[in-house]
């Protein structure tokens, strides 16, 4: 099977799990013998060529707080409109992929900052079929310029896309169909992955009584860092000293430190910094807690999955997207996004409450059995197939959808210029 | 078996709520040709913009759907709404009226994404030029002209059609009874490009002119009626069809003295794609003098359903001609009536349009298939 990718980002350009997964994906796919060529955007900092893999998209990268920060209303508009909505030259790369290539299914990820609608829409003009792998609320977020979704766009694209789509949780779906976007009928739900084999080493819980927690992805609030230093700090003061509290991850900002410092817990929280993936999932095994008191809108992150396979024990936002992939108290542990519910549960199993030995083991076995790519990948690629095989129907010819995008790029310029 | 819905864009509707012109009475009265010439096959929805939605129908398989407007632009040509993709994705075949302003390019886009086969037809309205730009034009599957000066200026590879008229002759009658023809008349809006003021200016003192339509520019009106001090003139500014019928059949002339060049010194490209109300007069049995601009020479046979003028000396000599010889305004008369009937009412256009419709709806069936 050929299949062309579509993403915003591509190793070893990420800024996060979306990506690492997608690269996850298009290796796992070639091992099976299906022929992949990922197109994405010219790499942010400079990276090595890489085969089949075509860095011709353009980003806006909306991504860059510190450039949309200081940009004027009117330009983060623009932007933005090219980053969501539709960007010609990235339309013009796209038909041109997919003309001389001849893909028989597009499988799309993350495509903000590389004008996904017009993309999507290339697709339809061309009667390509799609697979769109929803990690977050990409859809939703494509038809948001501003403040939030545009309720006539939601509209347009509900009633005009005729892709399906692989869900890494419910949660993702209910948000995206809160926003009135529809696709339950044509969405599967299928859970994030580990990779990797399994390592036989037999680990250790709480070695002199001591809890090693850690935390490891964005160090910022929506993923519930400031809650953990702020548990720490309750700990603390319920006389609790035989813990630590790991932070691996980039520092974009003083915040997160200096918090450390108000709440006076530098002698148990220690920021790590970034490691390399790899690096990190062997570091897992020589902690106790994964603690993840992320948003509720969390999807499904990876690190917590990659501890998990380690026999490090999540500890997680009840309802948030990973949580509802496992049970508490038989392969997890969840508590309220609270700094006191957290510091509850640090207390309970330094007090032997809990037994995270018995978690640990669970929570290793389900995750190398059910949540390896290699589990994964066939429902992925049932679903390409599936794809593939609906009849194809281009509405018009490329040349015609490139123009298209071209007017469409220009009115909504035009638009967002005289609505300034 | 289903009516085949064709939906008509056209920016501004034919209604005291929108905008009273021939680029807006067109489309009305040829989408009432293509009802009657495609004997209950066709549903026409006229789709235009306004302050809130509505649809009204305007009688059987016509309706008219106004959309909210989400912009407020400079140009009224501009306007656009965000349920345009909906409206369009019921129709068949969507035939947009203007072919560049941001509603036609918006239209278009909208269309052709849904894979809609489109027709355009050019009314003059000008007030983008990122069409022509992009050539937008080659988009389209065909184009519609009613004049051959039309298809002229339109540079397109795109498939063209020239199909002239698209009068309402069972609305625009000779009256049963006519009454005393006793002046000049100009209907039209009261717009520089019209040229009111060579007709005023070339109008024998002794001759009475009634000048009527909507001032859309207060200060070429305030110009006009300067023009006009001292001579037997006569503004009409409100009236309505019934008011414009019975003048109709009072004049003894109706003129469309249209220029290239106004009276400000601007130049327009295309001042008359046709001039509707020349051929609403002929209808009523009226001759007509034009101005040898834009495709209205295409319409007025000279000598027989009127006279084409290059200087304002030989229209001041034709309106002393006509004023003199009631018999040729009568027999003229006739033989304008004559001629709308055979080329250029609204169902010869409606019969000629269908054809043209279902070569493009059978085109797009045999794509699906």
């Amino acid at each position: 099977m050929k299949v062309l990718v579509l993403s915003n980002l591509y190793p070893p350009d990420v800024t996060g799990g979306y990506e690492l997964g997608c690269h996850q994906v298009v290796e796992a796919l070639r091992r099976r013998g299906h022929h992949v060529e990922v197109l994405t955007s010219s790499p942010r900092t400079p990276v090595s060529a890489a085969p089949g893999v075509q860095r011709v998209f353009q980003l806006s990268d909306v991504y860059n707080s510190y450039i949309m920060e200081r940009s004027t209303a009117l330009t983060r508009k623009l932007y933005e409109a090219q980053a969501k909505l539709v960007n010609a030259h990235n339309c013009h790369q796209l038909l041109s992929w997919a003309e001389g290539w001849r893909p028989d299914v597009a499988y799309l990820w993350n495509l903000i900052g590389v004008g996904g609608l017009g993309l999507v829409a290339c697709l339809h003009h061309r009667g390509v079929p799609w697979v769109w792998h929803l990690m977050d609320s990409v859809p939703t977020d494509l038809c948001a310029c501003g403040w939030g979704p545009i309720p006539p766009l939601v509209r347009e694209f509900s009633r005009q896309a005729r892709g399906s789509y692989l869900a890494c949780s419910t949660r993702v779906l209910d948000e995206i169909e809160d926003h009135g976007l529809s696709l339950r009928s044509a969405s599967e739900v299928v859970p994030n992955w580990i990779t990797g084999a399994q390592s036989s080493s037999c680990r250790q819980y709480l070695p002199q009584g001591k809890l090693r927690i850690v935390a490891a992805g964005q160090l910022a609030p929506h993923k519930g860092t400031d809650r953990l230093i702020a548990a720490a700090g309750l700990l603390r003061d319920r006389g609790h000293t035989n813990f630590a509290v790991d932070l691996y991850g980039k520092l974009n900002s003083p915040a997160m430190p200096d918090l450390v410092r108000r709440h006076g817990v530098e002698d148990f929280v220690t920021f790590r910094g970034p490691l390399p993936q790899s690096e990190l999932v062997g570091r897992y095994e020589d902690y106790d807690l994964f603690a993840f008191p992320t948003w509720e809108r969390e999807p499904f992150a990876f690190a917590p999955l990659e501890a998990a396979a380690r026999g490090c024990v999540p500890l997680m936002t009840a309802d948030c997207g990973n949580s509802e992939w496992f049970v508490h108290g038989v392969h997890c542990l969840k508590a309220e996004r609270t700094p006191e519910a957290f510091a509850n549960v640090f207390a309970d199993v330094l007090a032997g409450r809990i037994d995270l030995e018995v978690l640990g083991w669970r929570v290793r076995s389900v995750v190398w059995r059910d949540y390896h790519l290699d589990a994964v990948l066939p429902r992925i690629e049932a679903a390409l197939t599936r794809a593939a095989r609906q009849p194809r129907r281009a509405v018009g010819a490329a040349a015609q959808a490139y123009r298209l995008a071209l007017l469409a790029e220009k009115l909504t310029a035009v638009f967002l210029q005289e609505a300034a | 078996m289903a009516a085949k819905r064709i939906a008509y864009l056209m920016p501004l509707y034919f209604d005291e709520r929108s905008y009273l012109g021939g680029g807006e009475r067109y489309p009305l009265n040829v989408a009432r040709g293509v009802i009657a010439a495609g004997n209950g096959e066709y549903h026409v929805e006229l789709i235009s913009y306004g302050p809130s939605a509505r649809r009204e129908t305007l009688q059987p398989g016509l309706t008219l759907r106004v959309l909210p407007a989400s912009n407020r632009p400079a140009d009224k040509l501009d306007v656009v709404s965000w349920e345009l993709p909906a409206a369009l994705a019921e129709a068949d075949l969507v035939h947009i009226h203007q072919a560049f302003t941001r509603s036609s390019e918006a239209g278009l886009l909208a269309a052709k994404q849904q894979g809609k086969p489109v027709c355009v037809t050019d009314h003059g309205g000008n007030s983008s030029t990122l069409g022509m730009y992009l050539d937008t034009l080659s988009l389209v599957d065909l184009v519609v002209c009613y004049s051959r000066f039309g298809a002229s200026l339109l540079q397109t590879t795109t498939p063209l059609v020239v199909i002239p008229g698209g009068v309402d002759a069972a609305r625009f009658a000779p009256p049963a009874e006519r009454p005393p023809r006793d002046r000049i008349l100009f209907v039209g809006r009261l717009l520089p490009h019209k040229g009111v003021d060579v007709l005023i200016t070339a109008l024998p003192p002794d001759l009475p002119l009634t000048v009527c339509g909507r001032a859309y520019d207060d200060r070429y009106f305030r110009h006009l009626k300067d023009l006009a001090r001292g001579k037997h003139i006569e503004f009409v500014t409100d009236a309505d069809d019934d008011m414009i019928r019975g003048l109709y059949a009072r004049a003894r002339v109706n003129v469309l003295p249209s220029v290239y060049r106004d009276c400000y010194g601007n130049t327009h490209r295309a001042p008359e794609l046709m001039g509707l109300t020349l051929l609403e007069a002929m209808a009523c049995g009226t001759p007509v003098v034009c101005s040898r601009v834009g495709a209205m020479p295409e319409f007025v046979r000279d000598g027989e359903t009127g006279f084409v003028f290059d200087t304002p000396d030989q229209l001041t000599r034709h309106l002393r001609h006509l004023a003199s010889h009631p018999e040729v305004v009568e027999r003229m008369g006739r033989q304008c009536r004559d001629a709308v009937l055979r080329d250029y009412d609204l169902k010869v256009v409606g019969e000629k349009l269908v054809p043209v419709y279902e070569r493009l709806l059978r085109r797009r069936q045999g794509v699906a298939a």
